[in-house]
């Protein structure tokens, strides 16, 4: 089967109509809290009063200015599929929850070797969650078709995917 | 650091995000940790283009805004703030310009499928490393050379363009507000894959 034939005029669409911004937001920790690890998640967004914010960029990305403000953003003529926010924002607040617990990122000043090594690991400790969050609301029926597993390996994460499968596996 | 572009000194950025700060729904970037550089856009008498970089996060965070200095229009990846700016400081459309504004606009909107791309010299393009010789060759004799004409008060291009893993034969129609529409359009090659975003790595056709 080919592909249809990519359309210039895609570029001139007027951004889509979306529900609003609370309302988003509102039902992605309603989702997330079906899972164990999101959850907790929730409760910690909850309890430290994280400022959750989608904000228009460009192309789809998560931004943690200050810890406990935490915004999600994707382009409004291309928005994110709703499992994508909700794993959006499971790893935005992962990252709030890493930065408030004292793992946060070095100084500018200090050795790239640093920057490279607390990096890895922030970054190894998120996805980590991710897949968590992810196979546990694929594990619930009601969820199937949202397609989370799906979404994460698109997100670029194929192969921690499949290396937490493995560990679930071993136990 | 691209070419064109200027980083402002601390004091210079520390004002710039000061002023960004007051803006309402502004977002929080760090005084000490983001850099800001600007760059002139020719098609525009006072408005240029800013880019900030929060250097504290990993991967790190951009954004890029239209202003005169006063207000700042956030670029999101719509047309829709380009138009804005451009009825606060209406551009100069004509022959000379028009080139430097398709490719600041599709720099900076993005449709469905990603990246868009105008196609000046196709033996230069990034993705032609990545062909055989005979789908190079093939690129090379369907290429649509730039053609700019006016009509009444638009200006109109006429070229190549790559969009979505495929070049692109069409005709774009820009009027003097900047405003813009895709007259004609057709498939010259399909299946071409750029590197991740040329916009990203500061591709330069040269």
């Amino acid at each position: 089967m080919t592909s249809p034939a990519p359309d210039l005029r895609d570029l001139l669409k007027p951004g889509e109509t979306l529900p609003p911004a609370q309302a988003m937001i509102d039902k992605a920790l309603e989702i997330l809290a079906h899972s164990q690890t999101g959850h907790q998640l929730v409760e910690f967004a909850d309890m430290e009063k994280i400022d959750i914010r989608i904000i228009a960029t460009p192309k789809p990305t998560t931004y943690l200015p200050e810890s406990r403000a935490a915004c999600i953003g994707f382009n409004k003529s291309d928005p994110v599929s709703p499992s994508r926010f909700v794993l959006m924002l499971a790893g935005i607040l992962r990252e709030a929850q890493q930065e408030i617990s004292g793992v946060s990122h070095p100084d500018l000043d200090e050795p790239e070797e640093k920057h490279i090594e607390i990096g890895l690991a922030k970054q190894e400790d998120k996805v980590w969650h991710l897949c968590s969050v992810a196979f546990e609301l694929s594990d619930q029926p009601k969820f199937t078709e949202y397609n989370f597993l799906d979404e994460l390996g698109k997100m670029g994460h194929h192969e921690s995917i499949e290396l937490f499968r493995k560990q679930e596996r071993s136990g | 650091m691209p070419r064109n572009w200027k980083r402002l000194n601390r004091a210079e950025s520390v004002a710039i995000l000061e002023k960004l700060g007051d803006q309402r729904d502004a977002l929080v970037f760090s005084m000490t940790t983001t850099d800001v550089t600007i760059r002139d856009l020719t098609f525009y008498s006072r408005y240029k283009l800013y880019r900030l970089v929060n250097y504290a996060t990993l991967p790190v965070f951009s954004m890029m805004y239209l202003s005169d200095g006063k207000e700042f229009i956030q670029l999101d990846g719509t047309a829709g703030p380009i138009y804005t700016a451009n009825e606060k400081d209406p551009i100069r459309m004509d022959e000379t310009t028009i080139i430097p504004y398709l490719e600041f606009f599709f720099a900076q909107v993005e449709g469905s499928e990603g990246d868009v791309f105008l196609i000046k010299n196709p033996r230069k393009a990034p993705f032609m490393e990545s062909l055989s010789e005979e789908q190079q060759n093939r690129v090379v004799d369907m290429f649509k050379p730039i053609e700019v004409s006016r009509r009444d008060d638009d200006t109109i291009l006429t070229g190549t363009i790559y969009y979505g893993g495929g070049l692109i034969a069409a005709t774009i129609v820009v009027a003097p507000d900047g405003k813009m529409a895709f007259e004609a359009q057709s498939l010259l090659l399909n299946g071409i894959h750029f590197p991740p975003s040329p916009y990203g790595h500061m591709w330069l056709e040269g």
